[in-house]
């Protein structure tokens, strides 16, 4: 056997290079996806599911010789549709308020502060389930890193119509929760 | 209600056209009414995002041990890159394919003249016998005849650091059968 290099047209070498790209995506978008479907509604299993299907199809995309632009709201939008899918097929409603624990409060707090804190949450919690669906969507987008343009890509409305609904979602949640 | 009221979050967003931008920083210069909203902007910004990181947190931790997003994001990179190399390799390809023995040290292999690559390929020396399948007529260039590849994944190429121990390097045994079909897929730290 000769010791010449291997070399391989990788599926992945038009995504500004290589596999590391891949990878990267990989890593920068798993848990942004995985808190956005959580947060939707699913189960840590189905967001799991999901997410794995979601760059599996990714794979799936590039190698078909698809476009290489906006991979992050096209990854979103897969992940997205697939949650709807699952809504539709078990029947369920998303949105059912979580119950997030608050470990996330400093050692320090006082007794008084975590049950604020709590009571905030709860509110906040309350308030996110009145809102539309389309409010919601954006907004849980929006705190995952996505821009304006890239959300009315993921659900297909137009960049407009994302700022006016952000716009409207964010004042819902103002009024109700007294921030 | 301030004519600017309504472009607040967008401008907090940085979504506005920057003359748009332009305005409403010279208006908050000089509208506390203005100032006051933004902060409130700011405060439910600040708590949703912290309700959705502890909502994934805690639905996570009830279902999830510690170590296993670790090892599927391991397994699912090493799907990924099993992926790759199945819908290259069983390619007909018109010139001839060269491979590089596997080196001990922990320099990346070149699988592309103009790209380095994070992860070590490991190639078991096989006799040469799959050429004729893929229709060549050179020798001396190595087909594997039992496609077994190991990829070395170092942990560091996938998580965050402090995610897991340094030095973790994950090694992802896929084995293939002569036509390409993948029989299973192993991984192990």
């Amino acid at each position: 056997m000769s010791g010449d290099s291997l070399r391989l047209p990788l599926p992945f070498a038009g995504l500004a290079s290589d596999t590391c790209e891949a990878t990267t995506l990989y890593r920068d978008l798993r848990n942004p996806l995985l808190r956005y479907l959580v947060c939707l509604g699913l189960s840590a299993d189905e967001a799991q599911d999901v997410v794995q299907d979601a760059f599996l199809t990714l794979h799936k995309h590039l190698v078909s010789g698809g476009s290489q632009e906006n991979i992050r709201s096209w990854l979103f939008r897969v992940a997205h549709n697939a949650a709807r899918n699952r809504q539709q097929s078990y029947d369920r409603r998303f949105g059912d308020q979580l119950d997030p624990e608050l470990e996330s409060i400093a050692d320090e707090a006082t007794p008084e502060q975590v049950v604020l804190e709590k009571e905030k949450q709860r509110r906040l919690g309350q308030a996110i389930q009145l809102l539309t669906e389309c409010e919601r969507e954006c907004l849980l987008l929006r705190a995952g890193g996505l821009r304006y343009r890239e959300i009315g890509e993921v659900l297909g409305i137009a960049t407009s119509t994302v700022a006016d609904t952000v716009d409207r979602a964010i004042r819902k949640l103002a009024e109700k929760c007294n921030v | 209600m301030c004519d600017f009221s309504e472009k607040l979050i967008a401008w907090m967003d940085g979504e506005l056209p920057d003359d748009e931008a332009a305005a409403v920083d010279r208006h908050l210069g000089g509208c506390s009414e203005c100032l006051d909203r933004l902060e409130t902007y700011r405060g439910v910004s600040r708590a949703l995002a912290a309700y959705c990181a502890a909502s994934m947190e805690t639905t996570t931790r009830r279902r999830w041990p510690q170590w296993l997003p670790v090892l599927t994001g391991a397994a699912a990179a090493a799907v990924l890159l099993a992926g790759v190399f199945q819908t290259t390799v069983f390619q007909p390809v018109s010139k001839p394919i060269v491979v590089q023995r596997h080196v001990a040290e922990a320099s990346p292999v070149i699988l592309d003249e103009t790209v380095q690559q994070p992860v070590e390929r490991v190639h078991r020396p096989h006799s040469v016998t799959r050429h004729k399948t893929l229709g060549m007529t050179r020798q001396a260039h190595w087909v594997s005849a039992e496609p077994t590849i190991q990829i070395a994944i170092p942990a560091e190429a996938m998580f965050a650091p402090g995610t897991v121990p340094e030095g973790t390097t994950f090694i992802a045994d896929l084995r293939m059968s002569a036509d390409g079909v993948w029989q299973g897929l192993s991984l192990q730290q």
